[in-house]
Parts: C-alpha cells; structure tokens; sequence
C-alpha cells in the first residue's frame, strides 16, 4: 500500500472538496427571468454531455493526488489536467445555457452556481500548488497557464459564452464597460503614480531624519484605518466646502464627487504600503556601507543612486506591488461617490439584486488585481540586485 | 604629509579631541592607540573630513583639508573600516573599482588593477572576482575592503580597526601579511586600534591617546623602553618587555652553531661537545636531524648519527624570519637553552641562545 500511494495534501484536499461540491450543490442556476429567484441545476442535470468528462477527468485529478508517481510526470499530468478541467467547467455551463435558452426562450437566465465556484477555486489552489512546487519545470506550468488562458480568451471573443447570464449583462453594457474598465485603470494607476511621488520621498525622509519617522507612521496609519466608505463621505462635504471658498477649483473640474476625492482618498490609502516599504528599504542598507562609501569619497546623490537605492528597490517594489493591488480593489468602491469604474457594475447589481451584473464588476477587478500582482512579482524577480537575498 | 595643527573636536557636552597636534611623516606607519572613547576614531575621521574639525587646521603636504571639496579630498585617501562596509549588491570586482570607477579610469584599466589588487591580498582573481559579499568569509571580507581602500593608488591610508573583528589567528596573519604589503607600497598609513600587540607588531611610529589628549608619539621601541607615565606604562601592561621583543627579528641575534653530520665517527664529535657542551647534527643536505652532549658520547655508538638525540625542526627550530619572541616561546616550550635558527627546508643557519635573548 504504502508503494502505492502517496497523498500531496492540497491537492487531494482540494479536489476532494470538489467532488462534495458536485454532490451536494448546483452547478448552475436556473432563473426563468433576470431577478426571478433561481432553481439549482446539479451538474448530472446540464444539458449537453460534457459533464460526464468532468466527472471522469475529477475522479482521475483525485487518483493523481493520492498516488504514488514520479515528480515530473505528476507535475505535468496535474497541471494539464487542471488546466483542461477549468476549460470543460467553462464550457459545460456555457453549453448549458445556450441549450436552455433554445428550449426555454430568451428571457431565461443561467448563472455559474456554487459547484461551479468551488470546483474553479480548488482548480486554480490545485494549480498554484503544482506551480509552487515545480521548481525547475515552473516555466513549463507557467506556459500551460497562458496558453490555458489564451484558449479562454478565444473562448469569450467566439461567442461561446455568450449565453451564461453574466456575459448578457455585459451584452447589455459593452459601450459602458470598456469605459469603466478604462476609468478603473485610470484611476488606480493615477492613485498609485501620485503615491509614489509623494510616499518615496516621505519614506526617505524618514529614514533620513529619525525625528519625523513617529508623526509620518502614525498619521498614516491612522489615515489607512479609516474605513474607506467613511473616508469617501467625509470628502464630499469638504470639497464641496472648498470649490465653493475657491472657485478655480472648479475650472480645474474638481468637484464633491467624482475623480477628485476618489484619487485623493485611494492615493492616501496607497501612500503607507509605498512609503513604509520605501523607509524598510532603506533601513535594510547597512550604515557600514553608507559610511565606507561617504569616506571614498562618493557623493549623497552617488551614494542614493548606486547603492541605497540598488539595495532598497525589491522591498520598495514590494510596497508599491502592494499599493497597486489594494487601489484596484478599492477603486470599486469610488464608483459610489461617482468616479466610476467596475464598482458601477457591482453597485448596480446590488441595488437591482442582479447577482451577475455584480460579477461582471467583480470578476474583472479580481483579475486586473491578480495580473498585476503577478507582473510585479515577475519585475520584482528581474530587477532584484544578485548579491541580494 | 599629514600635520594636525591644535586640532580640537568639541561634541555637544564632551571634547572629544583636545588641541592634538600631531605630523605623520611621508611612508610612515602611524598607529593611532587609546582605550575607547579616547578620540582615535575621531582623530582619524577627521582627516578624511567625515567629522568637521571644531578648531585648529588639518594639512596634507601643506595644503589645508578644508580647500579641497570633500569628495575630492576623500578620493585621494584610502579608507577602511572595522565593519568593512562592502556593498552586498555589487560583486566583490565591482566593490574594489568604485573609486577608479567614480574617477572615470576606463574599464581595462580597472579590471587589471582590481585583478593586481586581488593578487596582492592574496585572493585569487578568478575566484574571488565575480563572487558576493555574502559568499566572504569575515577574513577575505576584510581583504577586499583592504583592496578596495587601495583601488585608486591613495598615497595616504586610513584605517579604523580594520582587522578588529575577526579571529586572532586570521588576524595576526593579515597582519603580517599587511606589514609585508606596507614595505612594498609605502603608503602613509594612519591606523587606529586598541590593542596593543597589534600596535607593537606593525607601527613604526604609535601615538597614545587618553581623553582626547596626546600622552606619547614615539617609535614603538621607544614607547616600550620609556614609556611616558603611568598611563603608557599601564597601557602596555606588565609584559612589556615580551611584547619588545615581538619587534626583534631573530636573525639578528643569531650566533653561529657547532655542528657534526649524522655519518661522521662519535669520537670525531668528543673535543666540540668538550667545548661547547653540545652540538647540532645534520643530515648531508644540512638538515638539522638531532643534537649531541656529553650523556650521547657515553651511549657506545659508533656515529654522531646514531647516538643523537633527534628533534623535529618544524617543533624546535626558529625559521628565518620569526621574532624573539617567537624564538623564546620555543625554547620554553622545548624545554631548551639554544635552539637552531634553519631555513623553510630545515637547513641549519646558526642557533640563538636564550642567554642573548635576556641581554637583547
């Protein structure tokens, strides 16, 4: 037995929560109308066969986890499956909902059910494990992961998934959502640039001047503690107060509501990951350095561009990684002080109790954030001196 | 040259340097030596401007520190520190070409002499080269901060304890090895330490610091025979005359050494040992094997060879180039009144006498 088998843990883990989830849950729902309350749909009961290969390639991605096979070939053979498993699911419930449009009309709606969720979620654990444990072969999974994405992406544009409720509410939006999706872009990354340009040098400063070190931090932890709907309402009244005092900042378009609080409240969130990992980076130079370099003779600017801050950049990075991250989570909630952006979609679901109108705010967040998250991990690789860490 | 000039460093509530004035001759190995907190490492960095001076004038062969930019001044004087300071981003190449490279040397250039600097430090270029601060040891760190202080041919050296903080047995040899490297260069060396040995073992001159104040400049022979008070006396502590003799090289004191060979007849050896009470044997070549006295004549042999009493050279001989106070550790460790003075290969040269040793 015991040569036999050999439980990875997470995986087995995952995929045997998988397995409950199509047991004991819908894989889609069923809504006769848009808001009407839905009826679940078991994976055993969507239409078209495509279930049958996932119930049969689970049952092997379960085997895999508990046997005893070679490194490579488990890496492998894991990541392909998961990979191929995340497509079926996709198409499974989007051959599902054409299908039941066909039969049941066009006002019906088939949203992605909690079996579907949980089984994508132990899918994508399954997968990062597989990716964290690769070691040597990390580009080969990393490859199966774009080219897993590729085939989604061609997916989405085909038309094959149009008849999954969420890609009709986006249907019903496309104008609208490419210009939200670009003020959300917009306003996180403009957030964060302003961050950077006033975090960095706060950071530096101090690090450089010990005495502002407690006002600095506390302030801004204080400001990062303020819950963010809070924040955004407090600026409204006071910006409204001071374009009234001082009508240029009228002309420049700042107003109560809209970009202006947002990108101030989101750029103050942002400043504490940036400027306390600038001031880490910093600390993390050893003075030793800083004094055999001053006693060479290398000047303050020789010393900050070609060692402090050579040395300090990967923890910076991390900062700002951080601060990216959060600002694109964050910025959803701008939409309910007018800024726009993908929370315009969520907030519209909420008020109309339109599950898939808030997906199609949410998901696309929840992806720009990952895909950031991961090109700075990848930056942060690259650009990390050597001789460090 | 480098000339103090009552030079005083007042920090808020605590003079640290009071009115020193001080010169260090060109090539001159000046050993800056005071309990802590008595202003040596102020003293030093003063003259590299890395703290102002409060009063008084610092000179380098005449010219005021203060006319040169600060960067400018630094770049001509080596620097290096007790914590090295190598930068961890940078490969240990790259850390010793900082100054040539702030210089605008071009990149040839550079590399032979980062190259000439390993070699030098006894670090092997292609070894060491490409490697990282965090793969040195403390002792090759230490190197390479020695190398990197002598990058761009300095002709003045600065050095706070830059052997300080590793271990005894590395320490002594990157000492000796630096003292080696000194009779080469000829740097103006200024070095600031607080233990003594160390003082005594490399300087030609040492100043003794307490409280910010000069209490004695003088050669080290000087300061050990005639230390100026208490304080100097103290310093050096009770095993002064041990540690003058640190500072004596064994072949000066060397005598020359009856000898036999191994092969040559035991009676032949009887009128020597008569004379000198005993003898070195030696091999063919000149190697020292053993030594005979009046109990080996009564031993019945028929050569010296035979009825010697044989000892190890690597044990009890004195090589060439040792102290007396090497030489005396031996004897007292042997057991011995005399012992032979030999080559690296064992070959005898002559012998030193525990008796010269007392008068030296």
């Amino acid at each position: 037995m015991r040569r036999l088998f050999s439980i990875k843990k997470v995986p087995f883990c995952a995929a045997a929560v998988g397995l409950a989830a199509i047991v004991f849950s819908g894989f889609v729902t069923f809504r006769p109308n848009r808001i009407a309350v839905g009826k679940a749909v078991f994976l055993n009961q969507t239409l078209g066969s495509l279930w049958v290969a996932i119930v049969i390639l689970w049952a092997v991605l379960i085997l895999l986890s508990a046997l005893r096979i070679p490194g490579r070939i488990h890496l492998f053979s894991t990541g392909l499956l998961s990979s191929t498993l995340i497509l079926l699911l996709i198409a499974t419930a989007a051959r599902h909902a054409s299908l039941t449009t066909q039969d049941a009309g066009s006002i019906t709606r088939t949203s992605l059910g909690p079996a579907f969720w949980i089984l994508l979620f132990a899918l994508i654990v399954i997968l990062t494990d597989t990716w964290q444990r690769s070691g040597k072969e990390k580009n080969l999974i990393t490859i199966m992961g774009i080219v897993t994405g590729g085939i989604l992406l061609g997916m989405l544009v085909s038309g094959d998934l149009d008849m999954l409720s969420i890609m009709r509410e986006y249907a019903n939006r496309k104008e609208r959502f490419s210009g939200e999706l670009l003020t959300h872009l917009a306003l996180a990354g403009s957030s964060v640039g302003l961050a950077l340009g006033l975090g960095i040098p706060l950071g530096l400063l101090a690090h450089r001047k010990k005495p502002l070190y407690t006002p600095t931090f506390f302030t801004l932890n204080t400001l990062q503690t303020i819950p963010s709907l809070a924040l955004f309402g407090i600026l409204i009244p006071v910006l409204a107060a001071a374009t009234l005092r001082f009508p240029v900042l009228t002309d420049m378009g700042i107003k109560g509501i809209g970009a202006a609080p947002a990108i101030i409240v989101l750029t103050v969130y942002s400043l504490l990951p940036v400027a306390r990992n600038t001031y880490i980076g910093f600390t993390t130079v050893d003075p030793a350095a800083i004094e055999a370099g001053t006693g060479m003779g290398m000047t303050r600017s020789q010393l900050l561009f070609r060692v402090e801050i050579p040395i300090a950049s990967p923890v910076i990075l991390n900062g700002i990684r951080v601060a990216l991250v959060q600002a694109i989570g964050l910025t959803a909630v701008a939409a309910l002080i007018g800024a726009g952006g993908l929370g315009v979609f969520i907030f519209q679901g909420l008020g109309q109790a339109a599950n898939d109108l808030i997906l199609l705010g949410a998901i696309p967040t929840i992806f720009i954030a990952v895909v950031v998250d991961s090109l700075m991990g990848g930056i942060i690789r690259v650009v990390q001196p050597k001789g460090l860490g | 040259m480098i000339s103090l000039n009552q030079v005083t460093k007042e920090f808020p509530g605590k003079i640290a340097v009071n009115e020193l004035t001080f010169e260090v001759e060109r090539g001159e190995f000046c050993v800056i030596i005071g309990p802590s907190g008595c202003g040596k490492s102020t003293t030093l960095r003063m003259i590299n401007r890395l703290i102002p001076v409060s009063a008084g004038s610092i000179t380098l062969d005449g010219v005021d520190i203060y006319n040169y930019r600060p960067e400018e001044l630094r770049r001509q004087i080596g620097y290096a520190i007790q914590s090295v300071g190598l930068f961890p981003h940078m490969t240990v190449a790259r850390n010793i070409g900082i100054v040539p490279q702030l210089m605008n040397w071009d990149m040839s250039k550079i590399r032979r002499r980062t190259d000439e600097l390993l070699d030098l430090l006894n670090l092997d270029p292609g070894v060491y080269r490409d490697q990282y601060p965090r793969q040195l040891s403390g002792g090759e760190a230490q190197r390479v901060g020695v190398a990197r202080a002598l990058a761009a041919d300095p002709a003045i050296l600065l050095m706070d304890e830059p052997f300080g903080a590793i271990d005894p047995i590395t320490r002594e040899s990157l000492q000796t090895e630096f003292a080696r490297i000194q009779k080469e260069l000829k740097k103006t060396i200024v070095f600031v330490t607080h233990d003594i040995d160390e003082a005594i073992r490399i300087a030609t001159r040492i100043l003794v610091l307490k409280d910010g104040k000069l209490v004695q400049h003088d050669t080290p022979e000087n300061i050990m025979t005639a230390p100026a008070g208490r304080f100097v006396t103290e310093f050096i502590g009770t095993d002064r005359a041990l540690k003058r003799l640190s500072r004596l090289p064994a072949v000066n004191y060397m005598k020359e050494a009856p000898n036999v060979r191994e092969s040559d007849p035991l009676q032949s050896a009887a009128g020597l040992i008569a004379e000198h009470r005993y003898l070195w044997v030696l091999a063919h070549d000149g190697k020292v094997l053993g030594w005979l006295d009046e109990n080996s004549l009564k031993s019945g042999e028929q050569t010296a060879g035979l009825a010697m009493t044989s000892l190890d050279f690597r044990m009890s001989a004195v090589v060439t180039d040792s102290t007396l106070k090497e030489a005396l550790s031996r004897m007292v460790q042997q057991g011995i009144r005399s012992a032979p003075v030999v080559d690296m290969k064992g070959v005898l040269l002559g012998e030193i006498r525990m008796g010269d040793i007392l008068e030296a």
